[in-house]
């Protein structure tokens, strides 16, 4: 029983992984409609970015996280506008989604010339406290992980419904030509919401860092992770990137611990094929805004 | 149609005659042309005709080529003919065999969620193959070497894969000027006008899928053929899935030469132009992909349509 | 007419002059060359290993060409030329470009890493007839074709952590519970299984074994299975990622056990950086130490070598330089015994018997091509102090084992 219950745990804490990283992917897909293919550089970089601030410049992720995320914010906002919306314009529906693959591709070539694929990881010196329930055993790290992400997604949602920039990107989202005829400027609310999906992204990826080995290639992954938890959970709702987080997070934990380590990713995509299958719009999701 | 099917088999007939004055280098950048043309073109049939943008075409070509290689028993003696078409043809089997299985469900999703579909589909199965160790996927399997003896080997699998590319061209023109091919386009332009007009458009799409499946699968194997063992890794990648698209947009969307041609390009660019500058290869491509797409968003055919047009003009009005 | 000729002759022949005049000449250029082709990974994958490796061979071939002026084969001065292009780990790419060399004429090849990389090519230049000596590729599969031109530098994947659980018979008191966990791929797996049959061989108790994907974020079923079996040693034959993962999570989550060992890690600086106090203790193999008190042909010891290595590279030295090294070595050896640079069956017979000490170790092959497992096993090292120090066999030991390894709740 305690096995069991280790292994929800583990699960859960792992899931809150997944969820930060799907968070900032979550919100472009669900107000601009793109699946954004470089959202695995923006967590990886985020990731070498605090291993810059953390090896080279003895500073602590955690204290240099804000300004990653502004660095995020800053190169997403400015690619989306002189990049993607060029793109958009000309009217091929796969263009946005190509143009962010071919960002990515430049990307982690960058990142494998400067910092080489050699596996690198972030162990501050709280990184190996260890804490102790009864027969549990909980990662300091990862719980100090979850508990910052659960705070960055609420705040997430609550900017998204009280500030008035968070209005306006529903607005835009629910109806572009609407939102226009109010005075809008959408193409601004586009990068900005494209700025704000990848300073989460890069957020995300200060995390990963401190908790994971990582190398250049894993962006694709976590990009795929976040479409999983994006497609369990709801686009658009942060509430469904925490809960689909969660659940593939405990999914993958309970596979590896009762079926076999091998068979955990295969039954991560399966999960994912299936939600597609019979329900793409995610549990919290809402269909009306899938069939667009 | 008689017309542009002489142009073609006397492009073939040289194209053939090629690798009797070429190096052996040379007649393997062919063949990895005509392998990436190929596969682009298939992609093409369902994405270029249909506007259904599969992101995990490479799950057909890695169960194409394990099909061959695990087929191994079926066609191991015999003639190398046999053994061509053996191979090729147990791959087209199962690769259409599986998308016939999966086609239904997968294509009731529209737009961006058929595309992740086909993505999940792909990592599900790559990650079956070398989970299950009846796949041999995360071993590897060898493929014996089925060249003629006498043959250059490198040749034989230049003409099997110009062969084969003759097919799927061949089965594109056809496609394009049947129903079917008409059908696929309603479904592009509009798919529930089509479904209210009458077009059958799920047994269309089904259709499609399932051609191309089979043909991705039968270069799958012959990928697999020319590699003479393979791994999950080296079949089942990303990277093939979306090589498949960007020499399908890079060549241009509109025509079924598009592929072709840019895979042809691609493909001189990254393995003769690029072959020494290693390091950046991966940022370049990411690079032409973007500018292609802002720029010349109907490929270079687009590209060459325009010039043409311009220069038309320029001559009526000097 | 005819002036405007001649004066542009004339220029055209003074232009040609001074091409030829400039151009640069680099240190033995005038010797002929011998050449050694390839791929290897620069990008992709495996780019940092192929970087290693890549800096290996240059460095012997810089040492023969100006520190000793030359290799002399036959009577005459060659230079050797280490030409080889980036593969970007991709197999269909890798045959490609291999083909333009295979065309170029080039006779004497070195080796990609990884064996789907490796076996591919290793079918090509088995067709061609000319010889490849590689440390990149140690599947049984690549040994198990009947290939005679192939040549590898240590022991087929089953075998070559051999050493590893006979490095477990000499602790005092003896272990007695293992877990071994592999990575599902052509090398970790055999060795993996490899390992198993061994550790039931030599009486140790197998408790259980785990096989994981190559793309893992969290082993909490390996630390579950600790925590609940309690074993002495926990084996890991996984990927440099799975080992730095696995010991990261056991170590965050006090998994306690008496030795951990993992195949790949703990050679780069940057696994013990990243554990820290941590890494203390953890053991895992390897082919080559600069610590090895071997002679060698070229460069008299292994310690000159690593002495030359430090002052002319940037790459940090690690075992892969050293296996790297350990094939320009062969290559020369057998060389000269020839006497010719383009006899290639000659000079594959000629390695196919070799038996020598270099700064490697002893290189002899067995029958299919593959390391000895006895002559080229690798050692055994262990982190100690920050650093790797080789604690079996006897007779290349720089310390004792740390054995029982401090358990991680107590640091």
């Amino acid at each position: 029983m305690s096995t069991f219950i280790q292994t929800v745990v583990n699960g859960v804490l792992f899931g809150g992984i997944l969820s930060i990283a799907a968070v900032g992917f979550s919100l472009i897909f669900g107000v601009m409609n793109v699946i954004n293919l470089a959202h695995g550089v923006f967590v990886i970089g985020g990731a070498y970015a605090a291993l810059v601030a953390w090896s080279t410049l003895g500073i602590d992720p955690l204290l240099a996280l804000p300004v990653i995320m502004a660095l995020g914010y800053v190169l997403g906002s400015q690619f989306q506008r002189h990049v993607m919306q060029p793109a958009v314009r000309r009217g091929n529906p796969v263009a946005a989604l190509l143009v962010t693959f071919g960002f990515a591709l430049v990307v982690v070539n960058l990142l494998t010339v400067w910092f080489s694929s050699a596996v690198r990881n972030i162990s501050p010196s709280y990184a190996f406290v260890n804490l102790r329930l009864g027969d549990l055993s909980i990662d300091a790290v990862r719980l100090v992980c979850f508990g910052i992400g659960l705070v960055m997604i609420a705040a997430l949602s609550l900017f998204m419904r009280r500030s008035r920039l968070g209005r306006v990107i529903r607005a835009t989202a629910q109806s572009e030509l609407g939102a226009r005829l109010c005075g809008v400027d959408s193409k601004g609310v586009y990068a900005a919401t494209f700025g704000v999906g990848s300073a989460f992204g890069a957020a995300s990826g200060v995390l990963i860092g401190m908790m994971l080995p990582f190398t250049p290639a894993e962006e694709t992954l976590w990009t795929v992770y976040a479409f999983i938890v994006v497609t369990l959970g709801g686009v658009g709702s942060p509430a469904g990137a925490m809960l689909g987080g969660v659940l593939m997070g405990v999914a993958a934990t309970l596979t590896q611990t009762y079926l076999g380590a091998v068979y955990t990713n295969m039954v991560m995509f399966l999960i994912l094929l299936l939600m597609l299958l019979v329900r793409p719009h995610g549990i919290l999701g809402s269909a009306f805004r899938a069939s667009r | 149609m008689l017309r542009p099917l002489l142009l073609l088999l006397a492009a073939t007939v040289l194209l053939a005659l090629l690798p009797l004055v070429l190096g052996p280098f040379h007649v393997r950048v062919g063949l990895s042309m005509f392998l990436s043309a190929g596969l682009a073109l298939s992609w093409y049939i369902l994405g270029g005709f249909a506007a259904y943008y599969s992101f995990g075409h490479t799950v057909f070509i890695g169960i194409g080529a394990f099909a061959a290689a695990l087929s191994r028993d079926l066609w191991v003696s015999g003639h190398w003919a046999g053994q061509l078409l053996l191979g090729v043809g147990s791959a087209a089997c199962v690769s259409a065999a599986v998308a016939a299985l999966i086609a239904w469900p997968i294509l009731r999703l529209r737009g961006h969620y058929f595309t992740i579909a086909m993505l999940a589909v792909a990592l599900v199965c790559a990650e079956a193959v070398s989970a299950f160790p009846v796949f041999q996927g995360a071993m590897g399997v060898s493929l014996p070497n089925i060249a003629p003896p006498g043959m250059r080997v490198e040749r034989f699998y230049y003409w099997a894969a110009l062969a084969l590319l003759l097919v799927t061209v061949v089965i594109a023109m056809l496609i394009a000027r049947a129903r079917l091919g008409y059908g696929l386009y309603a479904i592009r332009e509009d798919e529930d006008a089509a479904m209210m007009l009458g077009v059958p458009t799920t047994r269309l799409k089904i259709t499609a899928f399932i051609i191309s499946a089979a043909l991705t699968g039968s270069f799958g194997a012959l990928y697999a053929f020319n590699l003479g063992y393979i791994t999950t890794d080296s079949v089942f990648r990303g990277a093939l899935s979306l090589e498949m698209i960007v020499h399908a947009l890079v060549g241009g969307m509109g025509s079924i030469f598009g592929p072709i041609i840019g895979a042809v390009a691609m493909t001189a660019l990254t393995k003769v132009a690029l072959a020494d500058m290693l390091e950046y290869h991966l940022a370049i491509t990411g690079l032409v992909v973007i500018v292609v797409v802002i720029a010349a968003p109907e490929g270079l055919i687009g590209v060459v349509g325009r010039w043409r047009r311009n220069r038309r003009h320029r001559g009526r009005n000097p | 007419m005819s002036i405007s000729i001649t004066r542009r002759r004339s220029l055209e022949l003074i232009g040609a002059a001074g091409a030829v005049a400039v151009a640069p000449r680099v240190g033995a250029q005038a010797l002929p060359a011998i050449t050694f082709g390839g791929t290897i990974p620069f990008s992709g994958r495996w780019a940092e290993i192929g970087q290693s490796v890549h800096a290996g061979y240059t460095t012997v071939a810089k040492y023969v060409n100006e520190v000793l002026g030359g290799l002399e084969v036959g009577g005459r001065r060659y230079r050797l030329d280490i030409k080889m292009v980036d593969d970007a780990s991709d197999p269909q790419r890798g045959i490609t470009l291999l083909q333009r060399q295979l065309d170029d004429g080039v006779s004497l090849f070195l080796g990609t890493y990884s064996t789907p990389m490796v076996l591919p090519q290793a079918a090509m230049t088995e067709r061609a007839r000319r010889p490849m000596v590689q440390a990149g590729g140690g599947g049984d599969a690549i040994f198990t074709q009947g290939y005679r031109y192939i040549f590898g530098m240590y022991p087929r994947a089953s075998r070559s952590a051999f050493p590893a659980v006979d490095s477990m018979t000499v602790l005092n008191p003896r272990p007695q519970s293992f877990i071994v966990v592999y990575t599902n791929d052509p090398f970790s797996k055999p060795q993996g299984l490899g390992v198993m049959a061994r550790l039931r061989e030599r009486g140790f108790n197998v408790v259980d074994s785990f096989e994981l994907p190559f793309q893992l974020q969290d082993i909490s079923a390996v630390l579950t299975a600790v925590r609940d079996k309690k074993p002495d040693v926990v084996m890991c034959l996984t990927s440099d990622q799975n080992s730095l993962l696995i010991a990261r999570q056991m170590a965050q989550n006090r998994a306690d056990v008496k030795m951990l060992f993992t195949s790949l890690g703990p050679q780069t600086p940057s696994f013990r950086q990243g554990l820290g106090k941590f890494a203390e203790g953890i053991s895992c193999i390897s082919t080559w130490s600069p610590s090895f008190p071997y002679k060698d042909p070229i460069f008299g010891t292994t310690q000159k070598f690593a002495e030359y290595y430090q002052a002319n590279n940037t790459v940090p030295l690690i075992y892969h330089q050293g296996t790297a090294a350990g094939c320009i070595v062969a290559y020369t050896s057998v060389l000269r015994a020839v006497g010719k640079i383009d006899d290639t069956e000659a000079i594959r017979d000629g390695l196919a018997r070799i038996d020598i000490e270099s700064l490697y170790g002893r290189i002899k092959f067995t029958p299919e091509g593959d390391g000895d497992p006895v002559l080229m096993g690798s050692a055994v090292t262990q982190v100690q102090g920050g650093d790797l120090k080789v604690i079996f066999p006897a007779a290349l030991k720089e310390a004792n084992p740390i054995w029982p390894m401090t358990a991680w709740s107590q640091r």
